[in-house]
């Protein structure tokens, strides 16, 4: 069986993603800062879970639900509230979740979306808001640990968990999604997804005839698509999962194990949490948010394609990140050549960064030194070929953009020269002549030998230029 | 009515994490089927129309950071290991 | 200080029989002058003090010092008071006796022999004993009134939002508030509109304007129209409860009161309802107690799940077990609609129930207690007929509405207390008729 046969697969997310745009916990002020802090540094009487604390949500929590409600294209909730999920673990520090449900009176804030991706559109189920539990550590495994080590920092940073209906027919699409999800949260400011832990995944894959496999733990989205490949050969291996399970991936050993669940689904006891009064969210307040959410990638996509006109494929890579296509929308500022531009930046700068595994935010070309470049080839000064070559060499030995099209400028021949080598070129080459003034293609003979002659340092397009004078 | 409901401690021990003797599981399974038929009382009750509680609502908090208290908070910790509260084996 | 530090010593002695505190405070000078300057007051061992030990009555948090005050604390510290100690309770406020402690009985200061009533049976014995001025409650049920009643004082259970909840330690969140507890009804006063004080870390807190009850007590109460509901004179009242509330409720027709008896069918039910939806709170509320942040840790466990158990089993007593394994069950899938859902919903019907006596009346009057104060052990085995000891203050709680005990009368020298209850945020007319009642009842409480 092969793993890429993913005929009746069907796949369902759940994502977690940290609000990270937030100065503060959920229920709490305490900082939400955590990352690199010593543990148990931020801690108040709420987020530990004290006898007789009490939480009380953080505005900017529902605002940014709201915000990533409207951007998934979701119902916002007039009527939304809190519920308890109850279950013991050492991560918890009340030892119940706060949470949102959709049953028993229970509205989450946002329900009903769609995501389009390139291989197919994502129903949204729900969004709903919930609390991130604190972190435990072992001395070497879990399993061998003689103890558990608990930092509460994280506990009670605001989430929010994205659950799709079972639309995602292949691990591909999956990865396709997730990137859409983190360009849209990116997008509209909510979530950094750079920051590690910010955004997790839980899936659950069925293929045909076979009952659902929960996969949890997934921490990165790069591990998303290879822990659903496994599990499908899995699954198709032993000719469907006979039983529904919840299974662990395991990203060192690259595989998925039974997990010895936490509580029961049923043995959740959700029930409404008393200490959170219900939002009321009028209509008007959610156009407030609507009107002003920036542009989300879908409609950058269609911009690209129809206005600036780029193809289909560069343009999904594009805004694929927030940050390339504010970048190439910038290079456009100061030299308008959108299809030079565009190709240079998802081509051979992506792949260049990708290879040296460089983040796109640490690329050391401003845009405009890029749009000087492109304005070289656009004033003719140098070529297409000439320009990538600056590029690539500017990306791996870091001298600027700018030294190194000077120095190529002066190294060229000069225009007031070119035309006495033509004469010599042509001179020399008689019968050439009359075969480019019969046939349009012989003309790079003559071009070749220009540039031979020069050693390449010859403007390739203005020897064309000068010759197709000569041909008249 | 008449039919007492039997209830199994064991189970609801089970799910609140609390362990029961033997002598404290016959005491509750002995006194659950009373205190459940009590409960029953409601079956009694028409409850098919909703009424809208009049609740409060839209109670928030500015984004605003307050000083950590975290070193009074780990003063009442029974085990600690440096700054981490120390917990049992997972497995 | 030192007149105030033999009357301590005055006080602690005497607490050997009645055992109204379990922990005493160092009695540390209070500098701050305002309203409770002078006065000494009993805090119920359910609300945070900070640096001074709360246990709720457990052996689950024996050792426990908050790093914090509860927002009622703070502001007792604000006006002056002098914190004497914290008051001995049902633990974790789960009871109707002050029995069910992890730190032994309180006996009835009229009776030794006798329940103070409970859960706050520690701070209501302190007032009545004179080993304090006041003292703070909580009433989840009726732990506020019922051993206010017993003990024959004057106990307040404010509007549901009306005082923070920040601090008090959860049993039943969505029932419950903290109040006031005094010898009479302007100290009563005194003290609510001490503590009934908007907090923001209390998302039920309600913002509402500020009352100076103590300036209302000698308004006119004739054409004021008192309900009554026969509910409220149920099998399993007391004859003599019931001649003693329906004697003060004559005087008041005769001060000029408009008396109307009604029926309050939904009453009938929320005692079921109101047990359904305390013990769910507190399955989920009590779920915190696992050992590892506070509170009693045992040691060397197998993994997690050992420890937890067994840190759970050696903290709690029997009956906060017995209630968080209900409480557990009416959650639970398979039996969440027929006794959670089931038990909200009777819930709004006694609500609005309620409401629509109130578009009609100012108050509803009955007795706070079916019975006089029972004798020690007299319930203890059959938790059924101690939960039957609330059956006419749980009412309150679940609507949400102001409720008070006031003394109005004795019967075999044991004291007997008139329930009145109000409209959401009407403590006012709740504490302008008890004070009447005071005047007219014809005895003094010492």
């Amino acid at each position: 069986m092969l793993s890429n046969d993913f005929d009746g697969v069907k796949i369902g997310l759940e994502i977690h993603c940290q609000l990270t745009a937030l100065n503060t916990k959920m229920f709490c002020n305490c900082s939400s800062d955590y990352r690199g802090k010593p543990p148990n540094t931020l801690l108040c009487t709420v987020c530990t879970g004290l006898p007789g604390a009490l939480p009380v949500l953080n505005k900017r929590a529902l605002e940014a639900a709201i915000k990533i409600g409207l951007a998934l294209n979701c119902k916002i909730s007039n009527n939304s509230n809190f519920f308890r999920k109850n279950y013991f673990y050492p991560d918890s520090p009340k030892n119940y979740q706060i949470t949102q449900y959709d049953k028993a009176g229970g509205e989450a804030i946002a329900n009903n979306g769609t995501v389009e991706t390139n291989l197919g559109s994502v129903r949204i189920t729900r969004i709903q808001m919930e609390e991130d539990p604190g972190k435990l550590q072992y001395e070497g495994s879990i399993t061998t640990s003689s103890n558990t080590l608990i930092d509460y920092n994280r506990a009670g940073i605001s989430l929010v968990e994205i659950v799709t209906e079972p639309d995602i027919v292949s691990p591909k699409h999956a990865r396709e999604f997730l990137n859409t999800i983190q360009s849209i949260v990116e997008t509209i400011g909510e979530c950094d997804s750079k920051l590690d832990g910010s955004m997790r995944a839980d899936a659950n894959v069925s293929i045909s005839d076979g009952r659902r496999v929960e996969i949890k733990n997934i921490s990165s989205f790069k591990e998303v698509e290879r822990a659903l490949n496994f599990e499908i050969t899995r699954q198709k291996t032993i000719q469907a999962a006979s039983k529904m399970e919840t299974r662990h991936w395991d990203d060192v050993r690259r595989v998925t194990v039974t997990l010895r669940v936490k509580e029961d689904e049923e043995g959740y006891r959700y029930f409404p949490d008393p200490d959170l009064p219900p939002m009321n969210i009028s209509e008007n307040y959610i156009d407030e948010f609507r009107q002003s959410l920036p542009e989300l990638p879908d409609k950058r996509l269609k911009r690209f394609t129809k206005e600036i006109k780029l193809s289909e494929e560069i343009a999904r890579i594009l805004i694929r990140n927030k940050i390339v296509a504010d970048y190439f929308e910038e290079t456009l500022t100061h030299e308008y050549n959108p299809k030079l531009l565009s190709g240079w930046i998802a081509t051979d700068i992506m792949g260049y960064l990708n290879r040296n595994n460089v983040e796109f935010s640490d690329l050391p070309i401003e845009s405009k030194a890029l749009a000087s470049l492109a304005k070289s080839v656009s004033d003719s000064k140098i070529n297409d070929s000439t320009a990538k070559a600056i590029l690539l060499k500017s990306l791996s030995s870091g001298t600027t953009i700018g030294d190194l099209l000077k120095s190529e400028l002066d190294n060229l021949v000069s225009f007031d020269d070119l035309p006495k080598i033509i004469d010599t070129v042509i001179s020399d080459n008689p019968k050439a002549l009359e075969d480019a003034k019969n046939d349009s293609q012989a003309i790079h003979f003559l071009i070749g030998q220009v540039m031979k002659v020069t050693k390449g340092r010859a403007n390739h397009s203005k020897v064309k230029e000068l010759i197709e004078t000569k041909l008249k | 009515m008449s039919d007492k409901k039997i209830i199994d401690a064991k189970k609801y021990s089970e799910l609140s994490k609390i362990e029961l003797s033997d002598q404290e599981m016959n005491i509750l399974n002995e006194q659950f089927p009373d205190i459940l038929e009590y409960f029953d009382l409601l079956s009694q009750v028409d409850t098919s129309e909703n009424i809208d509680d009049e609740r409060i609502s839209n109670i928030f908090r500015e984004d605003t950071i307050d000083d950590s208290i975290a070193d009074s908070i780990l003063d009442v910790v029974p085990e600690k290991k440096d700054r981490f509260v120390k917990g049992p084996r997972m497995m | 200080m030192s007149q105030l530090s033999s009357q301590f010593e005055e006080i602690k002695e005497k607490n050997q029989t009645i055992n109204a505190y379990i922990t005493f405070s160092d009695l540390s000078d209070n500098t701050s002058n305002g309203k409770l300057s002078g006065k000494t007051i009993a805090i119920k061992d359910t609300i945070s003090t900070a640096g001074l030990r709360t246990t709720c009555a457990s052996k689950m948090l024996e050792n426990y010092i908050p790093p914090f005050d509860a927002h009622v604390v703070s502001l007792l510290k604000n006006q002056g008071a002098t914190i004497l100690g914290k008051a001995n309770c049902d633990e974790f406020a789960m009871g109707s006796s002050t029995e069910h402690s992890a730190f032994g009985v309180t006996r009835n200061p009229h009776d030794l022999e006798r329940v103070p009533g409970g859960s706050s049976g520690g701070s209501a014995a302190a007032v009545a004993g004179n080993l304090a001025d006041l003292a703070l409650g909580s009433d989840t049920g009726g732990s506020i009134r019922c051993p206010a009643s017993f003990c024959g004082i004057v106990g307040l259970k404010p509007t549901y939002g009306l005082v923070s909840r920040y601090g008090l330690i959860a049993y039943g969140n969505s029932l419950e508030q903290i109040g006031p507890m005094a010898k009479n009804v302007h100290d009563c006063a005194l003290l609510l509109e001490c503590i009934s004080d908007y907090d923001n870390r209390d998302a039920t807190c309600v913002n509402t304007k500020k009352i100076k009850y103590t300036e209302h007590l000698d308004d006119d109460i004739s054409n004021m129209k008192i309900a009554v509901p026969k509910e409220f004179f149920g099998t399993g009242t007391d004859p003599k409860v019931e001649e003693t509330v329906r004697n003060t409720i004559d005087k008041l027709a005769s001060e000029g009161a408009i008396v109307e008896e009604i029926n309050i069918e939904s009453i009938k039910y929320s005692l079921a309802a109101y047990y359904i939806i305390a013990m769910s709170e507190a399955s989920s509320n009590l779920a915190r107690f696992d050992g590892l942040r506070y509170g009693l840790h045992t040691g060397k466990s197998k993994d997690w799940n050992e420890l937890f158990s067994n840190n759970r089993k050696s903290g709690f007593g029997f009956e906060v077990k017995r209630r968080i394994m209900l409480g557990t069950f009416a959650l639970s899938s398979g039996y969440f609609d027929e006794y959670y859902i089931k038990a909200q919903k009777v819930r709004s019907i006694i609500t609005n129930d309620f409401k629509k006596i109130f578009d009609k009346f100012d108050a509803i009057v009955g007795p706070t207690m079916p019975t006089l104060p029972f004798k020690l052990g007299e319930k203890l085995t059959n938790p059924l007929s101690m939960y039957m000891s609330d059956i006419d203050t749980v009412s309150a709680n679940l609507a949400g509405i102001p409720s008070i005990s006031v003394p109005c009368g004795y019967s075999d020298n044991l004291p007997i207390g008139i329930q009145i209850m109000s409209s959401h945020f009407e403590e006012k007319t709740l504490l302008n008729l008890g004070s009447k009642i005071e005047q007219i009842r014809g005895f003094d409480v010492e």
